[in-house]
């Protein structure tokens, strides 16, 4: 059966109108101007370290990255003086001379409920794994506030976890390329042998992390 | 003044008369600033500044038995962030911190992450978003293109639209529906095919799903034919394979599902089942890494249980296969869910009871790296049998519980009713990542939620209020660890929710809304308790005027402490209606059922405008 249909079509044409003159109002570019002194290159690069591409999926090489942290938090006061310069390059070992064979490096922050939950267990794994080669590298980028997270962060975080493993602050979010703040947290598996992404996570997957990580301990 | 309306005529066609009902919703709405901005956060930046005309076309063709539609959706981003101005701004407004990269090396990798982030982000589309045949007789349905799918309470498949969450999820492929009815008995078979068909574009971030050629291949590329793809940027190249092609957000699941339902009088019986086949898994939790999901599930219902009430019960069984070996095989999912309600005079109960292990919703094969805002699509919903609104089943709640509620409505005159409810669930799967739902002490959460509230109506029901109080304890067994020592309190939340309509007399109403909570979340949450709220006042001047002001407010530390907005709107007809909604509004998650969606934080203006021609 019909139903009576009507057309408000003055209405629709002004609407159209405004729509299309709104549109266009929208064209053309206004690219803005880099200044000068942000174009310089440099940064953190080893000699050493795999020469790029790089990238941020499974099967990219990891870029470097640079940090300030605590390498074993459990053997050194959580102050300022005891902070040093963290780099993912301290941990690619090309010919298995360090005895790594895996890094899973971690974002955490303080607002970030599976971030908690995941650390809580995390000072184990580093002992269940870490003499099969495994290393844990945990990156603590923002506060309560979702603020870049500071020392005092950093230091109440390595107490309330018991962290005994590399713990560093990334206060400006450089991992930001691999996964938006809010998807927190991140979990990069690293073959240490060439800095290439074996797994990428999100969230607290330990269901999939931990035997993804056991089987590519176990592969020679 | 009023349009002048003109009326569209059913048309002939092959003799037959058809109806047209032409429906054209359009958006146009603009987002400022809206005050979510971090240092060092692109994405806190990207969703500023940006403005939309979105627009919907819907056309119905009514032949009587049968029936073709099609949406058409458009959107045109007039106005957009720009990569390297936020990159800029982000430089500029750097903090001075320790530990940071040098300004260079801190601007390039900005610069990255917001020309990535802006890849499928404000990218003008139009696109079909649903059109659909369908054949309609006595013994037989057929809907051939876009069809929903609900089985039984949605533990194996609920493919349906949502208005409160702008969600429309649909299965594009066909439904066989036939029935068959003696005096006595009347049987039901549907069968369903096809691969899952989201709404692509999100209006509240920009956001569109793309697919490329690599995840749709055979009888996906006919579904996707014409559907937003995935598009190379200066920041993202084409790499050929969605899987590490960084707009590619989207792979279409093939699902399969059939229902057979035997009903006698009140009494219906039905086993019903769905699987779920995706060949590129985007990402690599539990769910969306499963490259197979069976569910299976038998209900049974008695509708009427002699004039008080009713009954139904569903028993679930689901399997979820891996190709990747190196994740572990789960054992089989299981889910019991059982709805009993009584009527008795003045008194209704209503108890729901579920147990739920391993049991997953169907999650869509969405990345939700490149495209978190619809990282909550799912073609199912298990029942939650909690209140409509309750968003405060945190991470895999409802994947591994055990609990249920008892709702209990006693009228005590023809104007004055009460209720109450009180719900009592143990989850073990909400304080910590439990996939494998190991049932102990370590992982169990042990939540008592309840309220009460009363429903008042005038005698002539025009006007009405319901103003209800509850409270959400949830403890976790295993001691949490906070910045300030242990505790075993994983939530505690006390609220008032209202909604008063008071009829002024002749044209005129007034409503108010409101929803006011205390909430402390000791993981996850500021660190110390907050307030947060809202409340709408409304003045509606029957049949074509309303007009509201909102207030909202959030002690949370983390978000801005106040939002004023108001609306104006003009009925043109029933059908057709157009409204101005500016200021600002809270972002927020925004759960419906158990189906939930953030909403992010907006600030501007927005004009709708519904035309029915």
């Amino acid at each position: 059966m019909s139903r009576p249909a009507r057309i408000a079509s003055p209405l629709a044409r002004v609407w159209f109108a405004c729509s299309v003159s709104l549109v266009l109002a929208a064209c053309g570019s206004n690219t803005p101007k880099i200044p000068p002194e942000l174009l310089a290159t440099g940064g953190c690069n080893s000699p050493s370290y795999p020469t790029g591409p790089f990238g941020t999926e499974e099967g990219d090489t990891l870029a470097d990255a640079c940090f300030q942290g605590f390498r074993n938090p459990a053997k050194v006061s959580h102050t300022e003086s005891a902070l040093e310069t963290i780099a993912f390059a301290d941990f690619y070992d090309p010919t298995g001379s360090k005895g790594y064979q895996l890094i899973l490096i971690n974002t955490a922050a303080v607002w970030c409920s599976a971030c908690r939950s995941e650390h809580e267990n995390l000072s184990q794994k580093n002992r269940d794994y870490g003499p099969r080669g495994l290393r844990i590298l945990s990156t603590l980028f923002q506060d309560a506030r979702r603020d870049p997270a500071t020392l005092r962060d950093l230091s109440t975080w390595v107490e309330t976890f018991d962290s005994d493993y590399a713990m560093v602050l990334d206060p400006d979010y450089q991992l930001g390329g691999f996964a938006s703040a809010e998807t927190a947290p991140l979990n990069l598996v690293i073959d240490a042998r060439t800095m290439k992404i074996e797994k990428k996570l999100l969230g607290d997957q330990a269901t999939v992390l931990w035997p993804f990580i056991d089987a590519s301990l176990a592969q020679p | 003044m009023a349009p002048k309306l003109s009326a569209l005529e059913p048309v002939d066609v092959l003799g037959a008369p058809v109806a047209f009902d032409i429906t054209n919703t359009s958006t146009l709405s603009y987002n400022g600033n809206n005050r979510d901005t971090r240092p060092n956060q692109v994405s806190t930046l990207a969703n500023d500044n940006w403005g939309l005309f979105y627009n919907r076309f819907n056309v119905l063709a009514n032949g009587g038995a049968w029936q073709a539609g099609l949406r058409l959706d458009n959107a045109w981003f007039f106005d957009s962030p720009n990569a390297t101005q936020i990159a800029l701004d982000l430089t500029a407004a750097r903090p001075p911190t320790s530990g940071g990269a040098p300004a260079p090396v801190y601007f390039r990798q900005k610069l990255q992450e917001a020309g990535v982030e802006l890849s499928n982000r404000y990218i003008n589309w139009m696109y079909p978003a649903k059109y659909y045949f369908t054949y309609t007789s006595t013994a037989l349905e057929v809907g051939v293109g876009d069809v929903y799918v609900a089985f039984g309470r949605g533990l194996v498949l609920s493919l349906r639209k949502l208005d409160e969450l702008a969600s429309d999820t649909t299965l594009r492929g066909a439904r066989v529906t036939a029935r068959v009815k003696t005096d006595q008995v009347s049987l039901r078979a549907t069968a369903v095919a096809g691969s899952l068909n989201p709404l692509r574009i999100d209006p509240a971030s920009g956001r569109y799903l793309g697919v490329d050629s690599s995840v749709t291949p055979g009888f996906v590329t006919l579904t996707e034919a014409g559907m937003p793809r995935a598009v190379a940027t200066d920041f993202v190249p084409d790499t050929g394979d969605c899987r590490t092609f960084a707009t590619c957000s989207y792979a279409p699941d093939r699902i399969f599902g059939g229902q057979l339902e035997l009903s006698h009088k009140s009494a219906k019986f039905a086993v019903q089942a769905s699987q779920l086949l995706r060949s590129t898994p985007l990402a690599n939790d539990v769910v969306r890494s499963a490259d197979r999901i069976s569910t299976g599930s038998a209900s049974f219902e008695l509708a009427d249980l002699g004039g008080h009430g009713g009954a139904y019960l569903e028993l679930a069984l689901q399997d979820l296969h891996h190709a990747d070996s190196s994740t572990p095989k789960l054992a089989l999912g299981q889910a019991a869910y059982l709805s009993v309600n009584v009527l008795a005079g003045p008194l209704t109960l209503l108890f729901e009871g579920k147990h739920y292990r391993r049991f997953f919703p169907l999650l869509a094969n969405i990345s939700p790296l490149r495209a978190r805002e619809f990282s909550m699509l799912a073609a199912s919903a298990p029942p939650t049998t909690e209140a409509l609104f309750v968003d405060t089943a945190f991470e895999g709640f409802n994947t591994c519980v055990s609990g249920g509620r008892l709702r209990a409505d006693l009228a005590l005159s023809r104007i004055v009713s009460v209720y109450s409810w009180a719900g009592y669930y143990q989850s073990f799967a909400e304080s910590l990542a439990n996939e494998s739902c190991e049932v102990s002490k370590n992982t169990r959460n042990s939540i008592l939620d309840t309220a009460v509230g009363t429903e008042l109506r005038s005698r002539d029901r025009r006007s009405k209020a319901d103003i209800s109080v509850g409270s959400r304890v949830d403890d976790s067994d295993r001691a949490l660890l906070t910045d300030h020592g242990e505790t075993h309190v994983f939530y505690r939340e006390v609220y008032t929710r209202h909604t008063v309509t008071w009829h002024l007399g002749g044209p005129y109403s007034v409503e108010l809304q409101g929803w006011h909570r205390r909430r402390h979340q000791t993981l996850g949450g500021p660190g110390v308790a907050w307030n947060e709220g809202d409340e709408l006042i409304g003045f509606d001047y029957a049949p074509h005027w309303s007009i509201a002001m909102g207030f909202s407010y959030d002690t949370n530390p983390a978000v801005p402490p106040t939002y004023v907005n108001g609306q104006i709107g003009y009925r043109i007809s029933s059908d057709s209606s157009i409204s101005l909604f500016a200021g600002q509004r809270r972002g927020a998650l925004r759960c419906v059922g158990g189906v939930c969606r953030v909403f992010p934080p907006f600030e501007g203006a927005a004009l709708d405008l519904t035309l029915r021609f």
